[in-house]
C-alpha cells in the first residue's frame, strides 16, 4: 500500500542529500562510509521516485488504484505473501549458519563467525517471540 | 473442501472478473476458489454466500476425511 506523496517527497530529498553528502565528502571521510552514503541515498532516491510515479499513475487512473488496493488486501495474496516470507526466512537461516561454518573453514576473524551465529540465534529468538505474541493475540 | 461456486456463478451469468470486483478480491482468488485450490476465510465465505443470497452450506461442502 502506497503512503502519502509528502512521505515519498521527504525520502527523495533525504536520498538526494545522502548522495550529495557521499559525493562531496568522499575526500574528507572514509571511502567505505562515502560508499554507504551513496548506496543508501541512491536506493532511497530510486525507491521514492518509483513510488511517486506509481502514485501519479494511480491519481490519473482511479481504476488502477482500486485494482492495486484489491491486489494488496486480497486475502489469498496476503496468505501467499506471508507464506513466501516464512519459507524464505526458513531457507535463509540455513544459509546463515552455512556462512558461519564457511567463515570457520576459511579461518576468518572471530567477529565474522560470531556475527553469523548471532544472526542465526536472533532468527530463533524473534521466532519464539512472535510465536508467543501471536498465541496471545489469536 | 468442495464448493459449487463455479456452477452458481455461471448459472447467474456472472463473469469471474465481475464477481471478483463485487467481492473486492482478485480474479485469481475466484479462480482458485472454483478449482478448490484455496479455501476462503470465514469472512469471504460469508461475503460469497450473502452475494448470492444463499447459506454457506449451500455453496461450500465440507466432507470429513476418512
Amino acid at each position: 500500500m502506497l503512503r502519502k506523496k509528502s512521505f515519498y517527497m521527504t525520502t527523495m530529498i533525504v536520498g538526494a542529500f545522502l548522495i550529495a553528502a557521499g559525493f562531496l565528502l568522499k575526500e574528507m571521510i572514509d571511502k567505505s562510509i562515502a560508499g554507504v552514503l551513496f548506496g543508501i541515498g541512491s536506493g532511497l532516491f530510486g525507491m521514492s521516485a518509483a513510488n511517486l510515479y506509481m502514485k501519479a499513475l494511480e491519481d490519473k487512473n482511479p481504476d488502477i488504484r482500486k485494482k492495486n488496493e484489491i491486489e494488496q488486501s486480497d486475502e489469498r495474496n496476503t496468505a501467499i505473501r506471508y507464506r513466501a516470507k516464512a519459507k524464505s526466512a526458513d531457507i535463509i537461516q540455513w544459509f546463515i549458519i552455512g556462512i558461519g561454518y564457511i567463515t570457520i573453514l576459511i579461518d576468518a576473524t572471530l567477529w565474522v563467525t560470531l556475527t553469523a551465529v548471532l544472526v542465526f540465534a536472533l532468527y530463533h529468538v524473534l521466532n519464539a517471540y512472535f510465536v508467543n505474541k501471536f498465541q496471545k493475540e489469536m | 473442501m468442495k464448493n459449487r461456486l463455479e456452477e452458481i456463478r455461471k448459472s447467474r451469468g456472472i463473469s469471474q472478473e465481475t464477481l471478483a470486483a463485487d467481492l473486492e478480491v482478485s480474479r485469481q482468488t475466484i479462480g482458485s476458489l472454483e478449482k478448490g485450490r484455496y479455501n476462503p476465510s470465514i469472512i469471504l465465505a460469508f461475503k460469497i454466500a450473502r452475494h448470492f443470497s444463499m447459506s454457506i452450506e449451500e455453496i461450500f461442502i465440507y466432507e470429513e476425511e476418512k
